[in-house]
C-alpha cells in the first residue's frame, strides 16, 4: 500500500519537498475520490487543473482498498483525451504531461487485476511496463489477480500467453546507454533462447554468468528480473497455476487441495462408461504424445492400462480395434508393455487380456493405494516414493510384459 | 495394382527446389538484418522466424515423405521376394518407427503452425486456407470447423482474430498442454486441479464455464455502455418471457456475464439507472416492482439480482416479493420467528391447507393475520408497496375462514398453491443462475459492496428437496453483515457507503436519504481516532455532512468557518423530490429569500435525522468524520467534541428562526433532544471526552 505523500512525490517528480509536503496535506485533508458519476464529469481541459489531479491521486490512493470501475473509466478518458491514444498530451505542460503519464502507469497497474485483457496488453505491451517495474509495483501479484477471477484451465491458459505475447511485442529500452541496452522484446527473446538447469528457477538463473545481464547496474538487474519474471509465469502458467485459496463470484467454496492433473487423469479416467473409452481409444495418438511428451514412467503407464483392462469391452470390435492400435503405439514410443497383453484366442475367436499379467498390474496400483493411505496416515509426504512399487514387483511385470 | 507397383510418388527435384528457395530467402533476410535500423529490425526479425517456420516445415514434410517412400518401397521388395500375405497385412497398418515419426513429425508441424499464426499475417490466413482444403469429408468436421473459426477470426483483422490465432498457436508451445481441447480428459484433469487448488467445489453445470467467456466479451464495456445495456438486455428478454420463448443457459450466461460486469466495477446499484432509463423496461419492471425512482436501498439490489436470475421473469419478481417476505418474516422477524415454523413448513401450508409449526401443532388464525400484518409492515420499512396481485397472494396466507365454504377455501389453496409451484419452478429452472448469485459474498465484501450478496440462499424447501431460493433483506444482509463482523476496521472502514447508506440519484448525484443504523453500527464499528478513520472514502464523508457525492465541502463553509448544513443545492432537490407536498407547503406565499432559507432549513431537518442515527452507533466515528468535511481538526473533534456546524431552523409556526451554531457536540446532543430541529431523539448518550494517542494522518511517508 502506497502512502499519499508517497504518491504525491511520485506523480510530481519537479516539485521541491515542501511543495510536495503542501500537496500532500492538501491531498489527504481536501481533496475528493471520484466515482465513476462524477469522474463522467470531468472534461479534458480540467486536466490542468491542481484539484483535478489532486483528486486523480486521492481515488487512486483510493483505490488501493477496494477496486471500483471508476479506474478503467478514468484509463480510459486518458486514453481518449491524448495524442494517438498514447497518453501523451503535446499541449500540456511538460510537469502536466509527466503527471498524466506517471498516473497512468501507477493506476493502471495498480488495478491490472481487475480490468479487460485488451487494456492489460497495452500495459504489458508499451512503455508503461518498465515504469512499473522501475517504481516497484507488485506486478505479477496484482496481475495474478486477474486469473484469480476466471477458473476456466482453458481461457486462463489462452489469456495467460496472450498476455506473454503481448510483453514479447514490447520496444522499450532497458539498460544502460553504452553498457548494453535492449528492448524489452529482446530481452525476453534472449531469455527464450536461454536453458536453465531448472525449470523454477528460470529467471534468476538467466542473471547468473550472463555477459549481457552482467554489464547491467544492480538497480536495472532488478526492474529487468521483475520483467521476466512476469513473463515466465504468464509463458509457464505459473501465474494462474500457483493460485490457491481463492474462490471467484459465483461458485461455491470446498476443500482446498493440493491437485495432481496426473492423478485427476487416472481418477476421471477410472469413471468412464463404455463411450467413453471408445471416445477415448479415438484419440490414441494424443494420448501417446502426452505420455511421451510429459516423460511419464512406466508406473504410471502401468496404472493406466490396468484401469483400461477393467474398462474396455473386449466385446466390442472397435474398441478392440482401437485397444491394439494403442498398444502398438504406446510400445513404438518406447514403453515395454508387451503385445502380449491382448491376445486373441483361437479357440473361442476372442480377445482376452493376459491374466498373468493383469493380476500383475493389479498388484501394483493395489500396492500403490496402500502406500497412500500409509502416506496419510502417518501424515507424510512420502510423495517422493509414492508411484514407485517394489523393485521385484516391478521387475515382475516388465518380465511379463517384455 | 500390383504388389510390385506399390510406391510412394515423389517428385524429389521439386522438393529440394522448393527447400533452395525458402532457404535463399532466409539468406537474405539474415543480410538485411546485418544493416537493419532500429526501426525496421523487429520487422525483420519476425519475417525471418516466420521464414524459417516455412523452411522447417517443408522440410519436416518433405523428409517425412522420404522416410515413407523408404518404408514402402523395403515392404514391396518383402512382399516380392515371397515373404508372404501376413506380413504385408501385419506391415499394412504404419510400423512403429513410422509411427514414431509421425508423432514427431505431428509435433513439428503444430509447432510450425503454431508460428506462422502467431504472425496473424497474409501466411497466417494462407495456412488456414490450405487446412481448410485439406480437411474435406467425414470424421474431420470438428477440425474443420475450428480452422474456419481460425480463419474467419484472422480475416476480420482485428485484434480478436490476432488474439485467437495466437492462443491457437501458443498452445503447442506447452508439451503439457498439448493438444488438450482435443482431448477432454486431460482438460478436465487440468481443470480438477485448478479447483482443488483454489478450494472450489467442482460445478455441476457448465453454466459458470460460459460466464467467464461472457463477463470477458463484455469486459471492454464502458459504465454508459453497461448501464444502457441492462436496460436493452432486459427489454429483450421481456419480450422473450412475453413470446414464452424458453431461457436457455447461454441466455443466462450472458445476463450473468452482464451482471458479473457490473459487480466487478460496483456498478450494481446502476442497474437500478439502467432499468429506469429504458422507457420500456421503466414501464414493464420498474413499474410491476413499484420503483418511483432510481434510489439505491439493498432490497432494490435483490430485485435486480433476481431478475439476472430469472431472465427478466417479471412475474417471478412480483411472487418473490411476497413469498421472500415470507420467509424472510419466519426466520428473522419477531412476529415470524414466535411462529416457530421452517420454510418447508410454510410452504407446505401453502400448497396443503394447513400451516404447521416445526412441534407439528397448527399455526392459529390469528397468528397468520400477524404473520400478514408483519410482512406488510417489513415491505413498508423497506420501501415496498404491494400491487393488488401481490396483496391479493399474502392475503391468501389464511386458515379456513368462518362461513366459507370447504370448496371455496380448497379452490383458494390449489391456486396459492400453485403459484408457489410456479414459483419454486422458476427457481428450479434457474438454479445454476440462483447458485450463482447465492456465492458472491466473498467478493461483495471485498470490494465493500457487501449489499450486493446474500439475495439467494440455499434451504430446505421441504420434500426432501434443498435448494437455493430468493431471501429477503433480513436474511441476505445477515448473511453479509454476519461475516462483516469478523473484520477489521482497516476493511470496515474504506468500505463504500452503500454498505450503511441508502441513497438518492434525484438531483443526478448521490445523497444520503437514510442511515441503515445497524449496518452503520457493524461498518464503523471500532473507528474511534484518526488512524482508525484514515481509510475513509471523501465521498463517504460528503455524502455524511450532507452534501452530494462528488461536491466539495469546503464550499459550504462560510467565512466564520461555520459548516453550512442543508445547503447544498442538490440535497435540497433529492429531499424536495421525496417530500414535494411538505416543501411547497412550508414555501406557499413566502417571498423568494425566504423560500431559498425554507428549504435549506427543511433539508437540514433531514440531515440532521441523518447525524442522529450516526451518532447513535459511533460517537466519535461521527465527529471525525463531520470533522473532517467542516475543516476542523480530527484530534480536537475527538478529544473535545469540538464541531463548527450553522444549522438553519423553521419554527413550529412555519417561520424562520435563526441558524443554531454548533461549536461542541454537546450543544447538538441538547438541542436534538430538545427537538430544535423538527424532531426530537433523545436515545443519544452524552458526549464523553477521551484522549487520543494518534498525532498524524494515518499516513506514512514511504511506501
Amino acid at each position: 500500500m502506497f502512502s499519499i505523500p508517497y504518491l504525491i512525490a511520485q506523480l510530481y517528480p519537479r516539485k521541491s519537498q515542501s511543495e510536495l509536503a503542501a500537496l500532500a496535506e492538501q491531498c489527504a485533508t481536501m481533496s475528493a475520490d471520484y466515482d465513476t458519476k462524477g469522474w463522467l464529469l470531468v472534461k479534458r481541459e480540467d486536466l490542468s487543473q491542481a484539484t483535478t489531479q489532486l483528486n486523480l491521486a486521492r481515488t487512486l490512493w483510493q483505490l488501493q482498498f477496494a477496486y471500483h470501475g471508476v479506474a478503467e473509466e478514468i484509463l480510459r478518458s486518458l486514453e481518449l483525451w491524448s495524442d494517438d491514444q498514447t497518453i501523451v498530451f503535446f499541449d500540456f505542460e511538460p510537469e502536466t504531461q509527466e503527471f498524466y503519464e506517471r498516473y497512468f502507469a501507477f493506476l493502471g497497474f495498480t488495478v491490472i487485476g481487475n480490468l479487460p485483457a485488451e487494456t492489460i496488453v497495452k500495459l504489458l505491451g508499451t512503455r508503461f511496463l518498465v515504469i512499473a517495474a522501475a517504481w516497484d509495483i507488485p506486478i505479477y501479484d496484482n496481475l495474478s489477480d486477474y486469473f484469480a477471477r476466471y477458473t476456466n484451465v482453458y481461457g486462463l491458459h489462452r489469456d495467460a500467453l496472450y498476455l506473454a505475447v503481448a510483453m514479447e511485442q514490447n520496444r522499450t529500452l532497458v539498460g544502460e546507454s553504452g553498457k548494453s541496452q535492449q528492448t524489452v522484446a529482446q530481452w525476453i527473446s534472449g531469455f527464450n533462447d536461454f536453458f536453465g538447469t531448472s525449470f523454477a528457477d528460470k529467471v534468476d538463473e538467466f542473471f547468473v554468468d550472463n555477459v549481457e545481464t552482467n554489464r547491467l547496474g544492480k538497480d536495472i538487474q532488478y526492474v529487468l528480473n521483475k520483467i521476466l519474471t512476469v513473463y515466465y509465469g504468464l509463458q509457464a502458467g505459473f501465474i494462474w497455476r500457483d493460485i490457491t485459496d481463492v474462490v471467484p463470484a459465483g461458485y461455491e467454496r470446498g476443500e482446498v487441495s493440493q491437485g495432481d492433473a496426473d492423478e485427476e487423469y487416472l481418477k476421471l479416467f477410472a469413471q468412464f462408461d463404455a463411450p467413453g473409452v471408445q471416445e477415448w481409444l479415438e484419440s490414441f495418438r494424443d494420448v501417446v504424445q502426452w505420455l511421451w511428451f510429459t516423460k511419464k514412467d512406466e508406473v504410471y503407464v502401468n496404472r493406466l492400462f490396468y484401469l483400461l483392462t477393467q474398462k474396455a469391452d473386449l466385446s466390442d470390435d472397435k474398441q478392440v480395434e482401437g485397444l491394439t492400435d494403442f498398444i502398438e503405439t504406446v510400445q513404438a514410443a518406447g514403453w515395454s508393455l508387451g503385445a502380449d497383453l491382448l491376445y486373441f484366442d483361437e479357440t473361442d475367436g476372442a480377445f482376452h487380456w493376459n491374466p498373468d499379467i493383469v493380476q500383475a498390474l493389479k498388484e501394483e496400483v493395489e500396492y500403490l493405494e496402500e502406500q497412500k493411505k500409509f502416506g496419510a496416515a502417518a501424515g507424510k509426504a512420502a510423495s517422493a516414493d509414492l508411484g514407485v512399487p517394489p523393485a521385484d514387483l516391478a521387475a515382475g511385470i516388465k518380465e511379463l510384459t517384455s | 495394382m500390383e504388389i510390385k507397383d506399390i510406391k510412394v510418388e515423389i517428385d524429389e527435384p521439386a522438393l529440394q527446389q522448393e527447400e533452395q528457395r525458402l532457404q535463399q530467402e532466409i539468406n537474405a533476410i539474415n543480410q538485411r538484418l546485418q544493416t537493419a535500423t532500429a526501426t525496421n529490425r523487429p520487422q525483420l526479425e519476425m519475417d525471418l522466424k516466420l521464414k524459417q517456420a516455412e523452411f522447417d516445415g517443408k522440410k519436416n514434410q518433405n523428409d517425412y515423405n522420404r522416410t515413407r517412400r523408404g518404408t514402402y518401397e523395403a515392404l514391396r521388395n518383402s512382399i516380392v521376394s515371397g515373404q508372404g500375405w501376413s506380413t504385408f497385412a501385419g506391415s499394412l497398418a504404419k510400423t512403429a518407427e513410422e509411427k514414431k515419426i509421425e508423432l514427431k513429425q505431428s509435433q513439428k508441424e503444430v509447432a510450425n503452425e503454431a508460428e506462422v499464426l502467431r504472425s496473424g499475417g497474409q501466411e497466417a490466413i494462407f495456412l488456414a486456407q490450405k487446412k481448410i482444403a485439406g480437411l474435406q469429408g467425414p470424421g474431420k468436421e470438428k477440425l474443420l470447423k475450428e480452422w474456419q473459426g481460425i480463419q474467419k477470426t484472422l480475416q476480420s483483422g482485428g485484434v480478436v482474430g490476432w488474439q485467437y490465432a495466437v492462443a491457437k498457436a501458443t498452445e503447442s508451445d506447452r508439451s503439457r498442454l498439448h493438444k488438450y481441447r482435443h482431448n477432454l480428459l486431460l482438460s478436465e484433469a487440468e481443470q480438477q486441479v485448478v479447483w482443488n487448488k483454489r478450494g472450489i467445489k467442482t460445478p455441476k453445470s457448465t453454466l459458470q464455464e460460459l460466464v467467464e467467456q461472457m463477463e470477458k466479451s463484455f469486459a471492454d464495456m464502458s459504465y454508459d455502455e453497461y448501464v444502457g445495456n441492462v436496460g436493452d438486455m432486459f427489454k429483450k428478454f421481456l419480450e422473450r418471457q412475453e413470446s414464452g420463448e424458453k431461457i436457455n443457459d447461454a441466455d443466462r450466461a450472458s445476463l450473468i456475464g452482464l451482471f458479473k460486469r457490473g459487480f466487478k466495477d460496483s456498478w450494481v446499484d446502476d442497474a437500478i439507472i439502467g432499468i429506469m432509463q429504458n422507457p420500456e423496461t421503466r414501464q414493464k419492471i420498474g413499474r410491476q416492482l413499484g420503483w418511483k425512482n432510481a434510489d439505491f436501498t439493498p432490497e432494490r439490489i435483490g430485485q435486480v439480482e433476481m431478475l439476472f436470475a430469472s431472465g427478466g421473469d417479471v412475474k417471478f419478481a412480483e411472487r418473490n416479493a411476497v413469498f421472500r417476505e415470507l420467509t424472510d418474516e419466519i426466520q428473522h422477524g419477531k412476529v415470524g420467528t414466535s411462529l416457530n415454523i421452517d420454510i418447508a413448513g410454510l410452504f407446505e401450508g401453502v400448497r396443503t391447507g394447513a400451516f404447521k409449526k416445526k412441534d407439528g401443532s397448527l399455526v392459529s388464525d390469528a397468528e397468520l393475520q400477524n404473520l400478514q400484518q408483519a410482512v406488510r409492515a417489513q415491505a413498508n420499512e423497506l420501501g415496498v408497496e404491494f400491487n393488488q396481485e401481490q396483496e391479493k397472494l399474502l392475503s391468501n396466507m389464511r386458515n379456513k375462514v368462518a362461513g366459507e365454504t370447504t370448496q371455496i377455501f380448497t379452490k383458494m389453496v390449489e391456486d396459492r398453491g400453485k403459484e408457489l409451484e410456479e414459483y419454486l419452478q422458476t427457481m428450479r429452472d434457474n438454479q445454476s443462475a440462483m447458485q450463482f448469485f447465492g456465492n458472491i459474498r466473498n467478493e461483495a465484501i471485498e470490494k465493500r459492496h457487501g449489499e450486493n450478496a446474500g439475495w439467494s440462499l440455499s434451504r430446505d424447501v421441504g420434500g426432501g428437496e434443498r435448494m437455493y431460493i430468493a431471501s429477503g433483506a433480513r436474511a441476505a444482509m445477515g448473511h453479509v453483515y454476519g461475516d462483516v463482523n469478523k473484520t477489521d476496521v482497516r476493511v470496515r472502514a474504506p468500505a463504500h457507503s452503500h454498505m450503511m447508506y441508502n441513497l438518492g440519484v434525484e438531483s443526478g448525484a448521490q445523497v444520503l436519504t437514510s442511515v441503515r443504523e445497524e449496518h452503520n453500527g457493524i461498518m464503523r464499528n471500532g473507528i474511534g481516532d484518526v488512524r482508525s478513520w484514515s481509510g475513509t472514502p471523501p465521498r463517504h464523508v460528503q455524502l455524511s455532512i450532507g452534501v452530494a457525492a462528488g461536491e466539495t465541502t469546503s464550499s459550504y463553509i462560510d467565512n466564520k468557518g461555520l459548516f453550512q448544513v442543508g445547503a447544498s443545492k442538490k440535497v435540497q432537490s433529492e429531499w424536495k423530490s421525496k417530500h414535494k407536498w411538505q416543501y411547497e407547503s412550508a414555501m406557499r406565499n413566502k417571498s423568494e429569500a425566504d423560500k431559498e432559507k425554507i428549504a435549506e432549513a427543511l433539508t437540514a431537518q433531514y440531515v440532521v435525522r441523518n447525524y442522529a442515527s450516526m451518532m447513535k452507533q459511533n460517537m466519535r466515528d461521527f465527529l471525525l468524520t463531520i470533522a473532517a468535511g467542516s475543516g476542523v481538526s480530527q484530534q480536537k473533534a475527538v478529544s473535545d467534541g469540538l464541531m463548527s456546524l450553522s444549522i438553519p431552523r423553521l419554527l413550529s409556526d412555519g417561520s424562520l428562526g435563526s441558524p443554531v451554531h454548533i461549536t461542541n457536540v454537546s450543544q447538538l446532543i441538547d438541542h436534538l433532544r430538545k427537538g430544535t430541529f423538527g424532531f426530537r431523539e433523545s436515545s443519544i448518550s452524552p458526549f464523553n471526552p477521551t484522549e487520543t494517542t494518534s498525532d498524524d494522518f494515518g499516513l506514512p511517508l514511504t511506501a
